[in-house]
């Protein structure tokens, strides 16, 4: 039985190490641990285990996006593994095999999507990003390797300048590639051809919750007309439906240590983008308008 | 020798097309399917992973000859589809379904499908199927022609652009007990809108040739636009002819609803990645534009004279196929009840 | 009854065409010393499969191949393709008929005729033939005329070209003239002689009430044919290309009984034949602009497979070439599968192979590059073809019409300037020049004997393009004659404004004058012209005086100059205080009347008095008026 900082250093170690883990994935590994360790012997038990694993790593200075939906997701797996056993212990077994092939699934998403993505990065395209991404930078990376030649343009991104992370990752690859302000988005939006961002969350009305200055972003290609591409895994689905911006939970919008605080001074870390301003989505499981993403998530949830 | 013997019924099917013997898509249909039957009923395969196979080859044989067609594509993709139903109704088993993210939370490790069981009432099964499917294909014109009265009222000013035997049909149906006005667009420079024209005319239904230029300043007394299509895209666009998107935009400007009649058939998985695709147009000869006899003009120009023509989702109001009226929305919905998510990348 | 049974006999044959795949010249040397010309690539593709796959799709159902050389490589070709599937295998026999003494077109017809394989009307080609002509409706229409005219010989296909254009090759340029039913009644090359005048004989135009003569019209080397062309041919033996048939038909039309016949294509159809070099560039950018549609390379031509994407300014790449910058290939290009281009380099209006490989910093226009090849960094190559294998090293300069055979190795910085180089010493009796191990010149003696000259032209003529601009300076000198030729595209010469001006200014004071209208009137009449033509001050003024002096020729007849202009000057007067107002005008003025050169005295000269002045300070005098000089002295008012 895992007690609380054991689970808390091993999520955290898992994202220390490995970089190229989404928190997501990370906690729905966390959880698979504590179902593994769980002596209760009883369902009860160990749902409760589970909430209180979600509560810490909800905690944690991480995306709470991400893990949010993460844990959505497996706890809705576990509710209906539990239909088909008897006992504890077969309950058990079928859990974390199917956990297995679940996480394997996952892991298996990211090729997917960078398969899809990579036809729509043709020679001579000039792709617009925001922040840094890991699936992004997949099909990014993937294209390059398959000879293309096109520009990347990357904004900073602020308050942690994850942007310039990926600006140089980029470079690394080989890649021609532009560090721009994030105030600069409206200027460059005419020159590029399309723009394509990651997402923390995708909510069930189709649009996408992802970093601060995405939604911006999103006006702006609407604006100009350019094709607004989401890639994302779909782990990442969630039951949230917000109305507006103030309708994000706050435990999205702001770290823990500061919602202890005056949450109208804050600046919030993440913003809702509609689904009117995303022309596609790209997932694991095809590619999908944000129309469909709705009739994904209820199928799952019915 | 060997890939002629393998895949001569679709070398031919691939050569009478670029021999224009086979022009509209209702005849390629056609064909098609009775290519595919030939194929389960003398072809030599044992199981359904077999046969599967073979109809995969030879969509990919397809494509690389002639990627713009896409109706022989789709029916073989469907036909793949009803396989892989008659095979899991055979063995009344859950099948891999749809990929969904409740399949992948439920799925089971036993549970991979491979189709290699042999069934051995598969064949009979399969061309029953076919032969339902065939009377469906048969059918889909007349079908969409019956729902002509539920979206043309009386007294209506109807806008049509080029050719489309799907429209004329539609058209013609509504002739015969609602009256109205046609205005058809000539649509350059291969003008086929003055052959529909004649065509309507001749069943009394009254009729207005324009230019393409004059659409704008049409389109304010138009009630609907109706227009066939050559494909339908999967984010719900369509590819057309030529100059329809220019008559869409005109009709969005003024809120005028745009009506696709579209077969089943013309239900693509493809996605237009970039203006410049690869096989999504295909420019033709240009002395439809510019004749050879110009003179030194041809030295100095270039010339284009694309066939096909790209129409945004948000520019479409509705499709009409045989099953009624769906939304662009609602497209992806329609495709992954016709084709099976494995069979859309081929 | 016999007649219906003849009928039903000839519909059931097959549709055949007979193709001279042979080429008795030397135009391709040295590229065709290895390959024959059937096999040259156009456009990455050997021109046989052009040629078959335009027979099929045009509806023919057997061709015969007629080769005289090299005749393994192209049965072993033709085998392929069969096994291949290409397109044209599957609607269409091909038979390859060898052989071997055959030394002209002519020989090969008659060789065919000895054999006896054709039964009834078919199409002939002569070597080397692109198209996408639909030949079933011509053949038709061949056999209606065939049963109007028992003597019908032939029916060649024509296309209606403009001057000027590229794909008119000045070697063949045609003259026609026929009857209004499309026969023929003169068929003449103009290339090669170099008369500025055409000799019409005249029974042409005595025989026959109305004849079209056409000089817009390019051969396509197509012809349809009635089964006794080949009997003719065997007949007589001094025929030996089909220009000398026609030639001869036409002017034995009463001995041989035959008649030859011409058909237009229209519409969006196209047929060439390369002939030279010039056509072949000619026809690979016809190609490239897609007039032989469905013939494209983005379709694949006999392979039905895509092997090229076609992007904007007509770029056609392979899908695994490997370009380091996006704007390498500037237009009308076409760049085979696994070939690379190195950065800084420019490709423009050139066909590259497969498997070539271009280093840096290269410049490559209007250029031919096979397979294989070797393209080494800072290299220039224009207007030239460069054949398979061959490598040229850094710094190579290749340029102005020169012709690279197979596998030659061209040493650094080496510059090629108007040659034929191939990659080992020619025969005996042609003298060269050694470059390198692997490269030969071949030199070519520019003798000043008549015979020779025309070869020379010929071979001059039938080079690749020098210069785009020599072409358009050509373009100058023919465009005079040329006006009746572009009958719906020429725009009638544009009148001189100034010139209409003047004969509105005379109607309207004419007018004004025999009519007593008000001067100010008048004066806004001339005011409106002037705008209407856009006329300067100066020459409203220069003109307005012209026309008063010219109005007495008008208006008077008989009577004496002087008398005649002295009540128009009193009327006009207010027109010309109107117009005369400073001393430029005054200038103008005396201009015009210089002009008119009249003899006459000034009445009022008060009027005119500055501006003389002004004018002899200026010395502006001709020598007539050095004569009337002296008779205005009393008026000038000296100072």
């Amino acid at each position: 039985m895992l007690n609380e900082t054991d689970i808390k250093s091993y999520f955290l170690n898992i994202l220390n190490e490995e970089n190229d883990v989404s928190a997501g994935v990370a906690a729905i590994r966390t959880l698979m641990k504590i179902i593994k360790y769980h002596d209760s012997g009883t369902i009860q038990g160990l749902l409760e285990d589970l909430k209180l694993g979600m509560e810490i790593m909800k905690n944690t200075n991480y995306p709470s996006a991400a893990i949010t939906s993460g844990c959505g997701l497996f706890r809705r797996f576990i509710t209906l593994a539990i239909k088909d056993t008897y006992t504890f212990a077969e309950c058990q077994n079928v859990m974390l095999d199917r956990g297995n092939l679940f996480l394997n699934k996952l892991n298996a998403s990211r090729n997917k999507i960078k398969k899809l993505a990579c036809q729509f990065i043709v020679d001579g395209s000039r792709i617009l990003t925001h922040s840094r991404s890991r699936v992004v930078l997949h099909a990014l990376k993937e294209a390059a390797e398959q000879n293309r030649y096109f520009e990347v343009f990357v904004t900073k991104s602020a308050p942690d300048d994850s942007g310039e992370r990926m600006y140089n990752d980029l470079r690394e690859l080989k890649i021609p590639c532009t560090l721009i302000m994030d105030a600069a988005i409206g200027y460059i939006m005419e020159s590029v051809d399309f723009v394509m961002v990651g997402a923390e969350a995708v909510v069930e009305s189709g649009g996408i919750v992802n970093k601060i200055g995405s939604y911006t972003m999103a006006l702006s290609a609407k604006a100009m007309n350019k094709p607004f591409y989401v890639l994302t895994e779909s782990v990442k689905f969630s039951r949230l439906f917000p109305l507006n911006q103030s309708d994000l939970p706050d435990e999205y919008k702001y770290l823990p240590t500061a919602r202890s605080g005056d949450l109208s001074k804050e600046d919030p870390l993440v913003d809702y983008t509609p689904p009117s301003y995303i022309t596609l989505l790209f997932t694991d499981l095809g590619i999908l308008t944000p129309s469909a993403v709705s009739d994904e998530l209820i199928k799952l949830y019915l | 020798m060997l890939e002629m013997e393998l895949f001569s019924d679709v070398i031919k099917l691939i050569s009478d097309i670029r021999h224009s013997k086979l022009h509209n898509s209702y005849d390629i249909a056609i064909h098609t399917e009775e290519l595919v039957e030939r194929l389960i009923s003398e072809g030599k395969w044992k199981s359904a992973q077999d046969l599967m196979s073979l109809i995969k080859l030879r969509i990919a044989r397809f494509i690389s000859a002639l990627p713009q067609e896409a109706t022989p594509v789709n029916i073989m993709r469907h036909i793949l589809k009803i396989i892989r139903d008659e095979y899991d109704t055979g063995f009344k088993s859950k099948g891999e379904g749809h990929q969904s993210l409740h399949h992948l939370v439920t799925a089971n490790i036993n549970d991979s499908e491979d189709y290699s069981k042999l069934l051995p009432t598969l064949k009979s099964s399969l061309l029953n199927n076919l032969a339902e499917y065939k009377v469906e294909l048969e059918s889909s014109m007349d079908n969409i022609a019956t729902q002509a009265l539920e979206h043309i009222h009386a007294n209506e000013i109807i806008l049509t652009v080029g050719k489309s035997n799907t429209v004329e049909k539609f058209l013609k149906y509504a002739a015969k007990s609602r009256k109205f006005q046609v205005i058809v667009v000539e649509a350059a420079p291969r003008f086929h809108g003055h052959l529909m024209a004649s065509n309507l005319a001749k069943s009394n239904i009254q009729t207005t040739i324009i230019p393409d230029s004059a659409v704008f300043a049409m389109m304010s007394r138009v009630n609907k636009v109706i227009i066939g299509t050559h494909t339908v895209l999967a984010n719900g666009g369509l590819r057309t002819e030529c100059g329809v998107h220019m008559v869409a935009l005109a009709a969005k400007r003024y809120s005028i609803p745009i009506m696709v009649l579209a077969h089943m058939y013309k239900l693509s998985p493809m996605h237009l990645c970039s203006s410049e695709q690869d096989a999504f147009n295909i420019c033709a000869s240009p002395a439809d534009v510019l004749p050879y006899s110009s003179g030194p003009l041809l030295n100095k120009v270039h010339v284009y004279n694309p066939a096909f023509d790209y129409v945004p989702p948000e520019l479409v109001t509705l499709f009409i196929s045989h099953q009624g009226g769906n939304a662009p929305s609602y497209v992806y919905r329609l495709l992954s009840e016709l084709y099976h998510p494995d069979d859309q990348e081929l | 009854m016999s007649q219906k049974l003849d009928k039903n006999v000839t519909q059931k044959e097959v549709v055949q065409a007979v193709v001279v795949a042979e080429h008795f010249g030397n135009e391709f040397v040295p590229i065709t010393d290895d390959t024959p010309l059937s096999l040259l690539p156009l456009l990455n593709v050997p021109l046989i499969e052009y040629t078959l796959e335009f027979l099929s799709l045009g509806g023919i159902e057997e061709t015969f191949l007629f080769c005289c050389s090299n005749v393994d490589v192209i049965k072993q070709h033709i085998n392929k393709s069969i096994e291949k599937s290409a397109g044209w295998s599957l609607t269409m026999k091909v038979h390859v008929i060898i052989s071997e003494s055959c030394r002209s077109f002519g020989d090969c017809l008659r060789d065919l005729d000895a054999k006896a394989f054709i039964r009834s009307d078919f199409v002939l080609l002569e070597p080397e033939i692109v198209g996408n002509i639909k030949l079933l409706p011509i053949i038709k229409k061949h056999n209606e005329v065939c049963k109007s005219d028992k003597g019908a010989a032939m029916t060649l296909l024509l296309q209606e070209t403009g001057l000027g254009q590229r794909g008119r090759c000045s070697f063949e340029e045609l003259l026609m003239v026929s009857t209004p039913s499309n026969r023929v009644l003169l068929h003449q090359k103009l290339g090669t002689s170099k008369k500025a005048k055409i000799e019409l004989p005249l029974e042409i135009l005595m025989d026959n009430s109305s004849v079209n003569i056409y000089h817009n019209l390019k051969d396509t080397h197509i012809a349809i044919c009635s089964p006794s062309v080949l009997p003719l041919f065997s007949d007589n033996f001094d025929f030996q290309t089909k220009d000398d048939f026609v030639r001869g038909l036409l002017m034995n039309e009463e001995i041989l009984g035959s008649t030859i016949y011409w058909h237009l294509i229209k519409g969006n159809q196209y047929g060439a034949a390369i002939t030279n070099w010039r056509m072949y560039q000619s026809v690979s950018r016809d190609i490239l602009h897609r007039w032989l549609y469905p013939l494209v390379p983005d379709m694949g031509i006999s392979s039905q497979q895509r092997s090229y994407i076609h992007l904007q300014n007509n770029i056609y790449r392979s899908k695994d070439v490997h370009l380091t910058q996006s704007n390498s290939l500037v237009e009308d290009v076409i760049i085979g599968a696994s070939s690379s281009v190195g950065d800084k380099t420019k490709i423009i209006r050139s066909i590259i192979g497969e498997s070539v490989k271009i280093g840096e910093n290269v410049i490559i226009e209007d250029s031919f590059i096979f397979s294989s090849t070797v393209v080494h960094n800072n290299s220039v190559i224009k207007q030239s073809v460069i054949g398979q294998k061959c490598a040229l090293e850094t710094g190579c300069i290749v340029t102005k019409a020169s012709v690279i055979g197979k596998s030659v190795v061209l040493p650094e910085n080496s510059l090629i300037e108007n040659s034929l180089i191939q990659s080992y010493p020619p025969k005996s009796g042609v003298t060269s020049e050694k470059l390198a191990k692997n490269a030969y010149r071949i030199c070519h003696e520019e003798t000043a004997d008549s015979a020779d000259e025309e070869d020379g032209l010929h071979r001059k003529l039938s080079r690749l393009y020098m210069h785009e601009e020599s072409e358009s300076s050509d373009d100058e000198s023919i465009k005079s004659s040329d006006s009746e030729d572009n009958l719906s595209y020429t725009i009638s010469p544009v009148p001189d404004d100034t010139n209409l001006f003047l004969t509105e200014v005379i109607d309207s004071l004419t007018r004004g004058f025999e009519d007593k209208l008000q001067c100010d009137n008048l004066i806004l009449e001339i005011n409106s012209s002037r705008y209407a033509y856009n006329v300067t001050v100066k020459e409203v003024n220069f003109n307005v005086i012209k026309a008063i002096l010219t109005l007495p020729f008008q208006l008077y007849l008989g009577q004496p100059y002087l008398s005649s202009l002295r009540p128009l000057l009193e009327y006009f007067s207010p027109i010309l205080k109107n117009y005369i107002r400073n001393v430029s005008a005054m200038v103008d003025c005396l201009q015009a009347i210089e002009v008119c050169r009249y003899f006459f005295y000034f009445l009022s000269c008060s009027i005119l008095g500055d501006g003389l002045d002004y004018w002899i300070t200026m010395g502006g005098w001709s020598e007539v008026h050095a004569h009337i000089g002296h008779l205005f002295e009393p008026f000038v008012l000296h100072p």
